[in-house]
């Protein structure tokens, strides 16, 4: 009944979670569980949490977020959160949450150029 | 003469003389579909505004229209024509329920996207703390041309410690603390009122 979607790829040596809809607190449990599992078998040098299909990011996905990208890091894995739009980079600056131990990006490809994985002609 | 002509052709004759925004604005009215009963209210104005468009920008040129476009936008409708809405809060999926009120509501308003997202954040917010922190509660969104006013009463057991948390020095290991505070910044006006039989926010987004 809740209209959320998570979707977990294993690009390379990359973790990316692409959240979609309204992420409930059970959700968000398994969704870091499952992550964190991911993260201790294979051991990627990156995650990226593309939140552009969330359409409201609330101060307690933002503490969803940075707690899964803090324990990430503890693992050894650099973490980014990416698909952060106009209104809700201003709504997050003006409401005074900060991100601290995570990168955030503007696009998905940001964060991926940023692991070096980009397009060949711009790597070279 | 209706209620459109009086409230428009004040701002038109500004710019244009008396015949020419007569004559606008009949024939906005008319492609509108607005005939001379129909009530001054916010959805017909958005759609006599996209109608008048065209011809504001041939005779004043884009600029000068959208001053004109711009003052009319500021008559609100009447404040009957928005009724106070109210959404039960008691689960999770409820929240999605305020937001999806809040965005309809905002639909109506001529507002920014980024005024948008501000409101719908403050429903999230202060739904979630429902949710979160009692066994139920509703929010209401009350919205006027100059901005929404989201109420969030609960029955719950009351903020302790509200003062140290507005204070902005409270580390919550839940975070309740950061979503009232982040309201409180994102809006124009707030006021919470907490007890032992529950707690009374109310926030109001500028638009």
């Amino acid at each position: 009944m809740s209209d959320a979607q998570v979707s977990i790829i294993r690009l390379w040596d990359v973790l990316l979670v692409a959240l979609m809809g309204d992420v409930a607190d059970h959700h968000a449990e398994q969704i870091s569980d499952v992550v964190l599992d991911r993260i201790a078998k294979h051991g990627p040098r990156g995650l990226v949490l593309d939140l552009s299909g969330v359409s409201v990011v609330d101060s307690h996905l933002c503490s969803l977020m940075a707690n899964l990208a803090a324990a990430a890091g503890l693992m050894g894995t650099r973490a980014f959160i990416s698909g952060i739009s106009a209104e809700v980079a201003m709504t997050l600056q003006t409401m005074g949450v900060t991100f601290h131990n995570v990168e955030t990006t503007r696009g998905l490809e940001d964060a991926l150029s940023k692991l070096n994985i980009a397009r060949l002609e711009e790597l070279a | 003469m209706n209620e459109y002509h009086q409230q428009l052709l004040p701002i038109l004759e500004r710019y244009l003389s008396p015949i020419n925004a007569r004559a606008f604005l009949d024939k906005a009215m008319r492609n509108a579909g607005l005939t001379a009963n129909v009530p001054f209210e916010c959805q017909h104005l958005t759609s006599l505004v996209a109608r008048l468009t065209p011809s504001l920008n041939l005779f004043l040129g884009d600029k000068a229209a959208q001053v004109v476009i711009g003052q009319i936008n500021k008559l609100g409708p009447a404040p009957a024509t928005f009724p106070a809405v109210r959404v039960d809060i008691a689960r999770e999926a409820d929240i999605q329920t305020a937001r999806n009120c809040a965005r309809s509501q905002c639909a109506t308003l001529q507002a920014s996207s980024f005024m948008i997202m501000r409101v719908l954040t403050v429903v999230s917010e202060l739904a979630r703390n429902i949710v979160n922190y009692s066994k139920g509660g509703w929010i209401e969104l009350q919205s006027s041309a100059g901005g929404v006013t989201i109420t969030a009463v609960d029955r719950g057991p009351g903020i302790a410690n509200l003062e140290v948390i507005l204070g902005g020095q409270y580390r919550s290991r839940t975070g309740l603390g950061l979503g009232i505070i982040g309201v409180r910044r994102l809006a124009q006006h707030f006021s919470i009122e907490t007890g032992s039989t529950g707690t009374r926010v109310e926030a109001t987004v500028s638009l």
